[in-house]
């Protein structure tokens, strides 16, 4: 099943289930996720953008480098302290 | 006062949601609007998706029907949960932090349009801040043309022209640390750190941080489990072309390194972490539990 049918299929799915609504709409979206995964196609849960795939998730390359060139000036620098000489940021677990 | 200390500042620091915040900008004067653009557009922001406000939109959509049409906001932001969530093979799941059996394959959004199977209740705080970033940052280089580097919680991302010398990031474990940290440069994209050396609880309703050293209960939930991880890695920091995406695969990679402790597995599959960055392209930096460092793909040694 191509990306274009099976995202006509769901939306026909929703509008009926937003019309029902509730538990009922429950029970029959369980049988239509059933039906969606059994030719193996991925599963694809919105359409909000359906040229996007999962891997355009990580399409990009982006390689960080470090300041061993000695750019960095840091504090005691006389240099103003622009975006590009100081910590412009601090990334570590929330 | 010293022509130093009269120059127009270009970064700021602010509290926010518990955590760090900050904004970086490469045209001076610019700093100002930037902040209340961010400001504006994080109000907007949590009061679609906030878990931690009794009147946000997606409080309203987890107490009320199975079927419900969700605003503009929202829509993208539960659209990002599920894709994320299918990128990374369910490692990254909107409806994990909540007991229950369902997974994000019970949840079915077709534009503005929102049915959830099983009872499922979605929490977007995997995604929501990462992409918050992103949203941030190419908002104020729209807006005002300036570069831009947004950070929230440790999560960061740039839009827009960078510093000539690229944007300085610290890198810590924790990103209220001032210790043991390391810097590294970008010129585009995202940077995002996700670690088990600190915990989120709620208290009363807000969210309380602590931080502290594995085993603790720490916020990153695996899934399968649906318990905090723990095992091979402590911490991973990622690179990639924009935060949702290095958010992503930092959490996914803490909890591969959970399931080869899980499972009890060989160090060749303790590995999978590094082996599911590289396969995608990205750069990483991984601690262990005994504090050693091993790096992925572009990131400086």
């Amino acid at each position: 099943m191509d990306r274009s049918e099976e995202a006509r299929r769901r939306a026909m799915t929703i509008a009926v289930l937003s019309a029902l609504g509730g538990a009922a709409a429950t029970g029959l979206l369980m049988g239509g996720l059933a039906l969606a995964d059994q030719d193996g196609a991925t599963t694809d849960q919105t359409t909000t953008d359906p040229t996007v795939t999962d891997d355009d998730l990580w399409s990009g390359q982006t390689s960080p480098w470090s300041d061993d060139d000695g750019a960095d000036s840091g504090s005691g620098s006389s240099v103003p302290q622009g975006p590009g000489s100081g910590s412009s940021g601090r990334t570590g677990g929330s | 006062m010293s022509a130093l200390s009269a120059a127009p500042r270009t970064v700021a620091d602010f509290a926010l949601w518990g955590g760090r915040a900050s904004i970086a900008v490469t045209e001076p004067g610019q700093l100002q609007p930037a902040m209340r653009l961010v400001s504006e557009e994080l109000g907007r922001i949590e009061r679609a998706a906030s878990t931690y406000r009794a009147d946000s939109e997606l409080v309203r959509i987890n107490r009320g029907d199975s079927a419900a049409q969700l605003s503009p906001l929202l829509a993208e932001m539960v659209a990002v949960s599920l894709r994320v969530a299918r990128a990374t093979g369910g490692l990254v799941d909107p409806t994990v932090t909540h007991p229950g059996t369902g997974t994000w394959r019970d949840v079915f959004l077709d534009g503005p349009m929102l049915v959830r199977g099983g009872g499922v209740r979605l929490d977007l705080g995997a995604t929501a801040k990462a992409w918050a970033a992103d949203r941030c940052a190419t908002l104020v280089h729209q807006a005002l043309g300036t570069g831009v580097l947004v950070g929230l919680l440790g999560d960061l991302s740039a839009a827009g022209p960078a510093p000539e010398l690229g944007w300085r990031i610290d890198v810590a474990e924790d990103h209220r640390s001032q210790d043991d940290t390391v810097s590294i440069r970008i010129g585009s994209g995202g940077v995002a750190t996700s670690s088990t050396t600190t915990r989120r609880h709620r208290d009363a309703g807000r969210s309380v941080v602590v931080t502290g050293v594995p085993p603790c209960s720490n916020h990153i939930v695996d899934p399968l489990t649906r318990r905090s991880v723990t095992g091979r890695w402590r911490t991973v920091s990622v690179a990639a072309d924009s935060c949702v995406g290095a958010n992503a695969a930092s959490t996914a990679a803490l909890v591969l390194g959970n399931r080869a402790a899980l499972w009890g597995v060989s160090t060749l599959h303790t590995e999978e972490s590094v082996e599911w960055l590289l396969d995608r392209g990205l750069s990483a930096r991984l601690i262990d539990a005994e504090g050693q460092i091993t790096t992925v793909g572009g990131w400086p040694r």
